[in-house]
């Protein structure tokens, strides 16, 4: 299993078995995605002596997130796919950092709140709640302004455990909610390692996707803003000879 | 930076794959050392943008990471290609320049594929691509060398260049716009008119019932030097149809199609004698326009400089070109690393 990670400022790959996780290289301020993914899973997998053409399975952080991050994870993810001929496991942003502050321990009853920073004043968050022993998403993954988040988890009542890049850019505000504690630096971007224990899990129960089929999670229209400005304005009066 | 070091079998029937995907076109082909087409596959972009008279970077961006599954997959089963160990000798992409959006969505996945099947990755120059287009039908290596230098016209949406080929990697520049692309130019107009986007065809359609004639457009500097320019046309273009409202789009249209048809071949001609060129071309998305190739082709005729022009499909972005100039790239330069940038401003290397 070769997991790849790169919905926030992190440029993340791992490699794991069904035994656990084999090694992982994180570049926490990895920005320039496609500069550091490829060199980055080329290295791993020489140091852990692992040919790719071995690995038969992927697994792939699909957002929300930085949309040129998640262009880049996901395609390198629709190529390997398609040049190894195997299939590929996908996971949210949210969920992934859900996993790893659950993984890290945590009191029971406590809800997880993943924020993902979303730019222009705004957050991605879910909520997930861990029910016998199983972790549940209890919420819907949407886009949020940070205030309409922090008055959301306001009369919630029980603990909260909140992490992610978005949780610590907007730590002044969120940290007022009632009950709520914030997870650290080590949970800013969704961490690959839990990536790759949920793609073992998922690929062994068969929950996988064709490579083809992988498009991120934008949560967001894009923005049609074109690279030129109207300067000349259109002939009018005639009707133009198409 | 370390490469993938297994070497594929060199030539051997092997081919390399291409993408391009900075700016519109996603596409994906295969070619052979001796420059034969196995396959290219374009899957254009052209509706999703009409509608906002231009490429929309985002749109864009998520339109590549859409298609280039089945593109890729077309590109394949065309070649005859298998999945696993395909006879590849290299994956190439271009890196720029371009949105950057949209290259690093190919780039990316250039790069997983070396990866992938142990073979050498090679980043390409766009404009370098559009240089060898012309090439494709006439040269490659593994057959006789073209008769360097060849002055090549690069006229598309984004570039006006007159370049001089002295050989793979080695570029002159004599001379470029100082304003407007000339393909910028034909979008503008074409929209002015109310022809539609992308103006080339559109312009070419409507010109071709019109007089070329009917009004004397300016052709900047067409005795002078080696610099082009297309804005004052542009602005004549409006000013004209201001002052006569019954003037006709068709003759609007070919007036001003012969205008940047006559500065072009002007251009490409005096950089051709200039340099002594052993031949003419074309390369861009306005190369496929009909009376530019006419023109340039005639001209050629009376000089006896041969006139190499690209097919139709070969001037607008495709990844055939990408694919040849990276097996000139591979053989005189070799392998690009793994963590090249995508460069939205990527310049062509020059010699001074
Ligand atoms: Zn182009």
């Amino acid at each position: 299993m070769l997991a790849v990670e790169s919905a926030t400022e992190t440029a993340a790959v791992a490699l794991a078995d069904e035994e656990g996780v084999l090694g992982s290289m994180v570049l926490a301020r990895g920005r320039r995605h496609t500069e550091t993914i490829a060199p980055s899973i080329d290295w791993l997998c020489r140091r852990l002596g692992v040919r790719l053409g071995d690995v038969d399975a992927l697994a792939v952080d699909v957002g929300p997130g930085l949309f040129t991050g998640l262009r880049v994870g996901v395609g390198t993810v629709q190529a390997l796919a398609f040049a190894l001929d195997v299939p590929v496991v996908t996971a949210s942003s949210l969920e992934i950092l859900a996993h790893g502050v659950f993984g890290a321990g945590m009191a029971a009853g406590t809800v997880v709140v993943p924020v993902v920073d979303a730019r222009r004043a705004q957050v991605f968050s879910t909520r997930y709640w861990e029910i016998d022993g199983t972790l549940t998403e209890i919420g819907n993954e949407a886009v949020w302004s940070p205030e309409e988040l922090a008055a959301d988890l306001a009369p919630v009542g029980e603990p909260l455990v909140l992490a992610g890049n978005g949780a610590l850019r907007y730590r002044s505000l969120l940290e007022e909610v009632p009950g709520s504690l914030l997870a650290g630096p080590a949970f800013s971007s969704p961490p690959v390692m839990a990536l790759a224990e949920l793609g073992v899990v998922r690929a062994l129960a068969g929950d996988v996707v064709d490579g083809a089929a992988v498009t991120p999670r934008y949560l967001r229209q894009a923005d049609a803003r074109i690279n030129w400005e109207q300067r000349i304005p259109a002939r009018v009066g005639r009707a133009g000879g198409r | 930076m370390s490469t993938p070091s297994s070497a594929a079998p060199a030539g051997g029937g092997a081919g390399i794959l291409g993408i391009e995907t900075s700016c519109d076109e996603t596409a994906v082909a295969v070619v052979s050392a001796e420059g034969e087409v196995r396959s290219s596959v374009v899957s254009s972009q052209i509706e999703l943008h009409a509608a906002y008279g231009g490429v929309v970077p985002e749109i864009a961006g998520r339109a590549h990471l859409e298609l280039l599954p089945a593109v890729l997959a077309r590109a394949f089963s065309e070649a005859g290609l298998a999945r696993r160990g395909p006879a590849l000798a290299a994956v190439a992409a271009t890196s720029g320049p371009g949105l950057i959006g949209s290259l690093l969505v190919g780039l990316s996945e250039a790069k997983a594929l070396a990866l992938a099947w142990g073979i050498p990755f090679v980043a390409v120059n766009h404009l370098e691509g559009h240089l060898f287009a012309a090439l494709l039908d006439h040269s490659g290596p593994g057959r006789p060398d073209p008769p360097w230098p060849l002055v090549v016209g690069l006229v598309s949406g984004g570039h006006s260049l007159l370049i001089s080929m002295e050989g793979p990697g080695r570029y002159r520049l004599l001379g470029g716009t100082l304003d407007d692309a000339a393909g910028e130019a034909f979008d503008k107009v074409a929209r002015f008119l109310g022809l539609g986007y992308p103006g080339g065809p559109a312009i070419e359609q409507a010109a071709a019932g019109g007089d070329p004639g009917a009004f004397s457009f300016p052709r900047a500097m067409l005795d002078d030097g080696l610099e082009l320019s297309f804005s004052g046309l542009k602005t004549a273009v409006v000013r004209t149809v201001e002052k006569n409202p019954d003037a006709s789009n068709e003759d609007v249209a070919a007036s001003f199609q012969q205008a940047v048809v006559d500065v072009v071949v002007a251009k490409v001609v005096r950089g051709a004698q200039a340099v002594g060129a052993g031949a003419m071309c074309l390369g861009g998305g306005v190369a496929a326009n009909g009376p530019l190739r006419a023109a340039l082709g005639s001209a050629g005729e009376e000089l006896g400089i041969p006139v190499y022009l690209p097919s139709r499909a070969m001037c607008t972005d495709n990844a055939s070109m990408i694919a040849a100039a990276a097996w000139w790239q591979l053989e005189h330069l070799g392998p690009s690393p793994l963590d090249t940038a995508a460069d939205p401003n990527l310049p062509l290397r020059l010699l001074r």
